[in-house]
């Protein structure tokens, strides 16, 4: 019998196989700072011929332009410093047009925010303001100066203010200062001066481990937008830790992923988003612990720095009757957990609904049904109102052979109201979205 | 003798000539995808490239690239879709085809390995592709991944439990 691991080593080569030695693309470096320096000065084109020497005069004019440059300069960097630390300065302030958005029939927040993909897959150097209606783009807004790419994007109650988070080594970085650090920034809506305006929050920039990126697992602006939870641990070498920022007075809380023996523990936090109630007052935030998904209300008023102390709300545990478990996040008025399930081998997307008091499930809202079953991506509720009637959310393409590429994952966002998936064919689902 | 931090280009390309295919190979594992799979091989150079100066040792350069490529595949796979999800054995699943006709689905099969492989929590399935795919000891893991050997070994146990059971194998 073929163990698992046979399996997996025949797949994984298998799929290894289809790149074909020789076949890379060019490599395309980018600009380098040290190439402006003494390599381009070794280059035969800056060597000086007999014919090019400089007059007598230019000598002491250089020397007096320079000691400008550096006096000039140290008045700026004095001017610099006075700022606060860790924060990017004016500059990182932008306003854009907006156009206005049309109203979107079932009461789903008329203004999505998306973050593209750039050139390279991986990196999102554009964030998106989008009708939801239609998809139509109002506004772009690309990463700010020293940023590479926006890594994470969330909204607040109004659908006019959102955060993004920014991964880059910042404007202040210089070739000693090359570090890669994940920043904040408030996105600012305003339909009837028809702006979107990005400016630095006041948040401590978080550093990213050497070569690892971001640690980050996920951010939640509050519905009130005064403060910003962000979760860290969804990757390796990172411990689950929960920080909230009050926005307002820039004071930081925090929680760590604690047993009961007082050790951290490194389950994964975040795999689902985090989710507010209406009242900014409890955060869902979920905890894979080994084959179970816990689905904990934290109360972010109450004393304790133990995340995991919390009350788990929903438990999803060994992976009941051949469905998936996971994506849950807690209705605004705190009553429900809506969970997105895939079931009956992948033949099947569920919403499913459970009560946020005692955990049970309360039925199921909608069920998508597919000939075929070829889920590699992650369905996901991106949005619900008040009481959880309505949802905007994210499935998988299903029923469909690879593309050429082998990537199944692009899926369709949309609206489920009344039993009944409504697509948002404008919306594309290979974006991070908020709303 | 070699000014190997002054001669960032010629090494950066050296190396992409020897390990591109490779890390790219890897990068396609984890995405199933050869477009974003290059384009994280890319991204990882540049960044090798940028961060040349900062490197103590080029020895290292090929473990930061590795670590790059994995980096770069989370976020992809991140920007996908933020939400794994489980799937667990399904009664109503046919039993599994044998013998006679496994050869002709061994494309299927690979797929369905992969498409399991890829629903796992990043940590699990970056474990299991090092350990399975490059081949890797738990001691060069727990090195590549800034983890414990303890931690690799339970990690490599849970994955492959969680593996078998998304495949249906009820392990």
């Amino acid at each position: 019998m073929t163990t698992i691991e046979d399996r997996l080593r025949a797949a994984t080569r298998a799929a290894a196989g289809t790149v074909a030695t020789g076949s890379a693309p060019p490599l395309r470096l980018p600009d380098r700072e040290h190439d402006r320096g003494p390599m381009r000065r070794r280059g035969p084109g800056r060597r000086r011929g007999p014919g090019r020497r400089w007059p007598s005069w230019a000598a002491p004019l250089a020397a007096a332009a320079v000691v400008t440059v550096i006096f000039v300069g140290v008045l700026v960097v004095t001017r610099l410093a006075h700022l606060p630390q860790n924060r990017p300065g004016p500059a990182g302030a932008v306003t854009v047009p907006l156009r206005r958005a049309p109203s979107v029939a079932g009461a789903v927040p008329p203004y999505a925010v998306g973050l593209a993909p750039g050139p390279l897959a991986a990196q999102s150097t554009r964030a998106v303001v989008r009708a939801t209606a239609s998809g139509t783009v109002l506004a772009t807004l690309t990463t700010p100066r020293g940023y590479s790419s926006f890594t994470w994007v969330s909204a607040a109650g109004d659908d006019r203010t959102f955060v993004l988070a920014a991964y880059g080594p910042g404007p202040a970085a210089g070739p000693g200062r090359a570090r890669d650090t994940t920043a904040f920034f408030l996105l600012r809506l305003d339909p009837g001066a028809g702006t979107a305006r990005l400016t630095p929050l006041p948040v401590p920039a978080q550093p990213n481990p050497p070569g690892l990126g971001s640690p980050i697992s996920g951010i939640a602006l509050s519905p009130d937008g005064s403060r910003l939870a962000v979760a860290f641990g969804n990757e390796t070498n990172v411990r689950s830790e929960l920080k909230l920022f009050n926005l307002r007075d820039g004071s930081v809380r925090k929680w760590r992923g604690t047993r009961n023996d007082g050790r951290a523990t490194a389950d994964e936090l975040g795999a689902s988003p985090l989710s507010w109630t209406a009242d900014g007052r409890t955060l869902a935030v979920d905890e894979w612990a080994g084959n179970t998904i816990n689905v904990h209300l934290l109360d972010t008023t109450a004393a304790g720095s133990n995340l995991w102390s919390s009350r788990i709300a929903v438990a999803f545990a060994d992976w009941p009757s051949g469905s998936v478990a996971g994506s849950a996040i807690i209705t605004p008025d705190g009553t429900k957990i809506i969970g997105m399930a895939v079931a009956r081998h992948a033949t099947q997307i569920r919403v499913n609904e459970f009560s946020a008091g005692t955990g049970k499930a309360l039925g199921t809202m909608v069920r998508l049904r597919y000939r075929r079953g070829a889920i590699t991506g992650w369905p996901s509720v991106l949005w619900s109102d008040r009481s959880g009637s309505t949802l905007i959310v994210k499935t998988t393409r299903l029923g469909t052979r690879p593309s050429k590429n082998g990537d199944l994952t692009a899926g369709t966002v949309g609206i489920v109201s009344r039993g009944r998936f409504t697509p948002l064919p404008g919306i594309p689902a290979g974006e991070m979205l908020a709303w | 003798m070699i000014d190997w931090r002054a001669d960032a280009g010629p090494l950066v390309t050296a190396l992409y000539q020897a390990h591109a295919v490779g890390l790219i190979r890897l990068a396609v594992v984890m995405l199933g995808d050869r477009q974003a799979a290059e384009d994280v091989v890319q991204e990882a150079f540049c960044g090798l490239y940028r961060r040349w100066d900062h490197l103590e040792d080029p020895g290292n350069a090929l473990r930061y690239l590795r670590s790059s490529v994995l980096n770069g595949c989370r976020s992809v796979l991140r920007n996908r879709g933020r939400l794994p999800f489980r799937l667990g054995p399904d009664t109503s699943r046919p039993d599994s085809v044998e013998s006679a006709e496994s050869t002709a689905l061994v494309g299927e099969e690979h797929r369905a390995v992969l498409a399991a492989l890829r629903r796992l929590p990043d940590r699990q399935r970056e474990v299991l592709v090092l350990r399975f795919y490059l081949e890797l000891s738990v001691a060069e893991i727990a090195q590549a991944m800034g983890i414990s050997q303890g931690t690799v070994k339970s990690t490599v146990s849970r994955a492959l439990a969680a593996l078998g059971r998304l495949l249906g194998e009820g392990t």
